[in-house]
């Protein structure tokens, strides 16, 4: 018969790409009080500790991001404090992981002395007492991207560390719009209409016979509803806003991309490695995706920075200067042990801060750290180092929109928010009609969040 | 002891082994899950709310169509697998060794892959491009190009047909095994009086076969019932527009990934009583007291 | 059926089988070449290059698997057909009760019980232990109504001939009902193996130790979060599907016909 029914592991982290790695260290110090100047530094009469850090598709023995610069930090962190000792677990992607993440932190109340977690899961461990609060210095907290802060904090109290934003943004294939006659906009700067323009330009059948369209998304993101100045919430993210004028208004732009039909016929099902795939083949000429696809283009030979493709920004229309971000935080579990939380802390704010970057970079060999711009300012330039792509993305931090954290997200968005955008995107509704139909759900699941 | 109390004395022990990891490991969760939908449970815990979550999932426009892609999906396929299996065993069992042991490997060997990584496969075949495998291959006839998995209207066929597509290993293997076992008697008997191979199928074979077909009725509506990665995978979660969502993905998203394991066990119940419903009917109509 | 008759038959079960088969083909083909060709669209049909990937991990996860497929496939052998043949043939007060529980209960999904069961093995000290995957793989109830309903249709003769002659009642089970049963042990060792070796989401929440991971769990391992070494992946699917082969081409030499050996009628 069947095979036991297995699920669907990826993709559910999503826009809240983080995958945190936390460990403690040795016992408390006081935390340098200069945001840019080592948070960590070494602890000369450590007495030996050790902790368990829970990392996400940690596998040892594998090949894998997470797993690498696990270990690297391990190593960089034991470099300066060599008296303690880090176990670190894992568990593939997916939310079976995060169930096993969730028995743990939140029914046995044991488990990860530090993990990494993402937006949802902050408030959910949040709200159940399970995190400690960072004792971040006012010179601390300026250094953290605001939204990124705002997005972890509960009941007015910052809950966990934010490890870095990932934003979203269009990468464009250069020989595509070379060969559709296009001009890449200037400064990766561009309005809606040039950018319809060109998308319709760009959807043409190339001289290998080939069909390219002009553009592609993957299922997990409402960017485009932003780029009228729409947003989900209010600023006290009380209301639910997304059927706002300018959100339905947003939705109408992307529909009018679909109606243009620069769009291939399945761009209703693309998930993010789909989305990836078919931009690395030379079907799409502008793919929105999140920073992570630059370390998939870079692995390519055939893909070169500036020769071959190259980043824009989201079209702007009536709104500033946008783009969609997600976060991912590390967090420290609230415990008994004080020496525990307190090292797990010292690492914490290691794992986000401006040195794990260059002792990594020094590592033989070398390890590229952020997977994603930093969430601090005196970390964010590391990212940027690594590459040109990165340098330009580090500086998207500014104007990218982090969701804030409501603990019903995910329930919105894929119960509710994905089909009413595909009803739209059909055709089969208005995206007013569609939009409007969900706000109830929506804002009961947001009062729910809220209470 | 009196003879009988010995006999169901082994009897009890005979069940016994199954039976309390059964209880253990099956009836107690069930159970915890039967208590678990009467409360507003959450990961933290939960408050007794009586049939409220019920009252939730008939307001749901969702869950309905869960239920009913569910349903659709369930009663197509499994006519389909069965009728499948039968067939193909039957036209197997008449050939030499040879032929069958070759054929029962080739129809057994596409269950050896893991159901994700073929689940993968009719992804690629159904893809909404005129290059997609389906479309490729129908286009060869001048048809398509289709939308498939790319459509909110045709997506929950695309799921159909890759289940139909594909000859059930598994009931292939069990009817073979189980027509291994018919008596010859009946077939040197009606061969005498002059029956022919179809009337011999239709009139011994077949109804012969009926606890099989019983099991496999039973079986595949369940597993029916439960289909839940091959079309996670195949359309991305619930497919464009919810179109393709089932009862267990509810299941799974609203436990799993909203918390709500209150009303996820409320579905599950609901599940089980449609499944119960129809394997009572099943075991009625095939009714079995055969034996060969 | 004449043999000249027979060659449509066969065509027909080609084409059926080839479609069939038209995933597992893409399996091996899509572990022999690398990566980007994997994720190419249109995929490759038609192999152009073909390496031989890196089987570390897999070696851990492939013994891992066979342990725990292998220890509950002997003991749902073992244990289904002792169920099996009691329900099938034996009265006993609460029969119909029993077995009514235990086929209602396959109704419900994994999903469901999969916490519940999280909780049980932890209060019985289980958690991430080999015992802890494979006592509740015990607990599953195909096998006992697949050998029900196959053990249902022996003929009661031989059981009685059996205890005429002086046999107890285990040796009826072993010396009458085991071997008769033959095809259908074979057929639920052969799906036993299959459902446990694919195994994922039990051993996946309940052991923590990657070196104790099953292969389906190993393998989730190798996708990652920005991008999965589909290559990698693929190559160790297809390793694992390896053994399954094995398993069924050694027991499907028991669905011998008229493997009914002599019997009360001579």
């Amino acid at each position: 018969m069947s095979s036991d029914p297995t699920i669907s592991r990826r993709r559910f982290l999503e826009s809240l790409a983080a995958v945190g790695v936390v460990v403690a260290c040795g016992p408390t110090a006081a935390p340098a009080p200069s945001a840019s100047s080592s948070a960590s530094a070494p602890v000369a009469t450590a007495k030996p500790v050790s902790i368990e850090w829970w990392r996400r598709n940690y596998t040892p023995g594998s090949q894998n991001a997470e797993t690498i610069t696990s270990d690297a930090a391990v190593k960089g962190w034991k470099e300066r404090n060599p008296n303690f000792t880090i176990t670190i677990q894992g568990g593939p992607f997916g939310p079976e992981t995060d169930q096993k993440f969730d028995i743990a932190i939140l029914q046995q109340k044991a488990g990860p002395d530090v993990f990494h977690t993402t937006g949802g899961d902050v408030l959910k461990y949040a709200a159940a007492g399970q995190l400690s609060e960072p004792p971040l210095t006012d010179a601390e907290r300026r250094d953290f991207n605001p939204s990124a802060l705002q997005a972890t904090t509960y009941k007015g109290k910052v809950v966990a560390y934010p490890l870095w934003i990932v934003p979203w943004f269009e990468y464009i294939n250069l020989d595509l719009f070379k060969e559709a006659g296009v001009t890449p906009p200037k400064d990766g700067n561009w309005t809606y209409d040039e950018f319809l323009a060109a998308a319709k330009k760009l959807t043409f059948k190339r001289a290998n016979g080939k069909q390219a369209y002009g553009f592609a998304h993957a299922n997990d993101e409402f960017a485009f509803m932003l780029i009228d100045g729409g947003r989900p919430y209010d600023k006290d993210v009380k209301t639910w806003t997304f059927n706002s004028a300018d959100a339905v208004s947003g939705l109408e732009k992307w529909v009018a991309l679909a109606q243009a039909k620069v769009m291939p016929p399945d761009f209703l099902t693309l998930n993010p490695n789909d989305s990836q795939a078919r931009f690395l083949s030379g079907d799409i000429a502008i793919l929105q995706r999140p920073s992570a696809m630059i370390n998939v283009l870079n692995a390519d030979k055939n893909w070169e920075f500036g020769k071959n493709w190259d980043i824009a920004n989201f079209p702007k229309a009536k709104g500033d200067q946008t783009a969609w971000g997600g976060v991912g935080f590390i967090a420290v579990r609230e415990q008994q042990d004080a020496d525990k939380k307190a090292a797990a802390h010292q690492f914490a704010k290691y794992l986000t801060g401006p040195d794990i970057g260059p002792d990594l970079k020094k590592q033989t060999p070398p390890v590229e750290y952020w997977l994603a711009p930093a969430g601090r300012t005196s970390a964010a330039g590391i990212y940027g180092e690594y590459h040109p792509a990165k340098a330009k993305v580090a500086k998207m931090g500014a104007f990218t929109y982090v969701l804030p954290n409501v603990s019903t997200w995910s329930e919105i968005d894929q119960k509710y928010m994905r089909p009413a955008r595909d009803a739209a995107l059909e055709g089969k509704k208005t995206p007013k009609q569609a939009l409007d139909e969900v706000t109830p759900a929506a804002q009961r699941l947001l009062d729910e969040a809220n209470k | 002891m009196t003879a009988a109390l010995r006999r169901h004395g082994w009897s009890y022990l005979f069940v016994l082994p199954t039976f309390s990891l059964f209880v253990v490991f099956t009836l107690l969760p069930v159970a915890q899950g039967l208590v678990l939908s009467l409360q507003d449970a959450r990961v933290t815990g939960g408050s007794f709310i009586g049939l409220a979550n019920f009252g939730t999932l008939a307001d749901d426009p969702v869950f309905r169509q869960a239920l009913g892609n569910t349903v659709l999906y369930a009663t197509v396929v499994v006519a389909a697998q069965v009728t499948l299996a039968l067939i193909v065993a039957s036209l197997i069992q008449p050939l030499g060794t040879k032929s069958r042991v070759f054929y029962r490997a080739l129809f057994y060997l596409p269950l050896v892959n893991s159901a994700i990584l073929v689940a993968i496969v009719w992804r690629w075949i159904f893809n909404p491009n005129p290059f997609g495998l389906a479309n490729a291959t129908l286009g060869v006839f001048g048809l398509g190009p289709f939308l498939w998995i790319g459509s909110s209207d045709q997506a929950l066929l695309a799921v159909i047909l890759s289940a139909v597509l594909t000859v059930p290993g598994g009931g292939v293997v069990l009817y073979s095994a189980a027509m291994g076992s018919l008596p010859r008697e009946l077939y040197e008997a009606a061969d005498l009086e002059g029956a022919g191979p179809f009337a011999k199928w239709r009139h011994i074979t077949v109804p012969l076969l009926r606890p099989t077909t019983l099991y496999l009725v039973v079986v595949y509506t369940i597993l029916a019932f439960q289909i839940f990665e091959r079309v996670y995978i195949m359309t991305n979660g619930g497919g464009p527009n919810n179109a393709t969502i089932t009862i267990v993905q509810l299941i799974y998203s609203t436990a799993f990934q909203f918390g709500r394991y209150g009303l996820a066990s409320a579905m599950a119940v609901v599940l089980f009583v449609m499944a119960m419903v129809v394997a009572v009917a099943q075991f009625r109509s095939l009714r079995t007291d055969v034996e060969y | 059926m004449s043999s000249t008759n027979r060659l449509p038959v066969h065509v027909l079960l080609i084409v059926a089988g080839v479609l069939s088969l038209f995933p597992l083909y893409w399996l091996f083909l899509t572990s022999l070449s690398p990566t980007q060709y994997v994720v190419r669209v249109p995929p490759e049909v038609v192999p152009r290059e073909l390496t031989v990937g890196n089987y570390q991990p897999i070696v851990r996860w492939l013994v891992n698997t066979v342990v725990i497929a292998g220890v509950i496939t002997l003991f749902h052998l073992l244990f289904d057909s002792m169920a099996g043949y009691a329900f099938a043939k034996r009265r006993f007060p609460g029969k119909d009760v029993m077995f009514w529980l235990v086929v209602s209960t396959l109704t419900v999904p994994a999903q469901v019980t999969l916490i519940p069961v999280f909780f049980i093995l932890r209060t019985l000290g289980l958690l991430d232990t080999y015992p802890g995957v494979i006592l509740p793989g015990l607990a599953d109830v195909f096998g006992v109504f697949l050998m029900k309903q196959f053990i249902q249709t022996l003929p009661t003769e031989y059981e009685h001939a059996a205890r005429v002659d002086g046999a107890s009642e285990w040796q009826v089970y072993r010396h009458i009902i085991v071997p008769l049963s033959r095809p259908a042990l074979a057929v639920l060792a052969i799906f036993t193996f299959q459902r446990y070796w694919n195994a994922f989401i039990f051993p996946l929440v309940i052991l923590r130790d990657p070196a104790k991971y099953p292969v389906q769990v190993g393998l989730a391992t190798l996708q990652g979060e920005f991008n999965t070494d589909y290559g990698m992946l693929m190559t160790g699917a297809a390793v694992a599907a390896l053994p399954l082969i094995a398993v069924f081409f050694a027991f499907q030499r028991y669905f011998i016909e008229g493997i009914r050996i002599g019997g009360v009628k001579g």
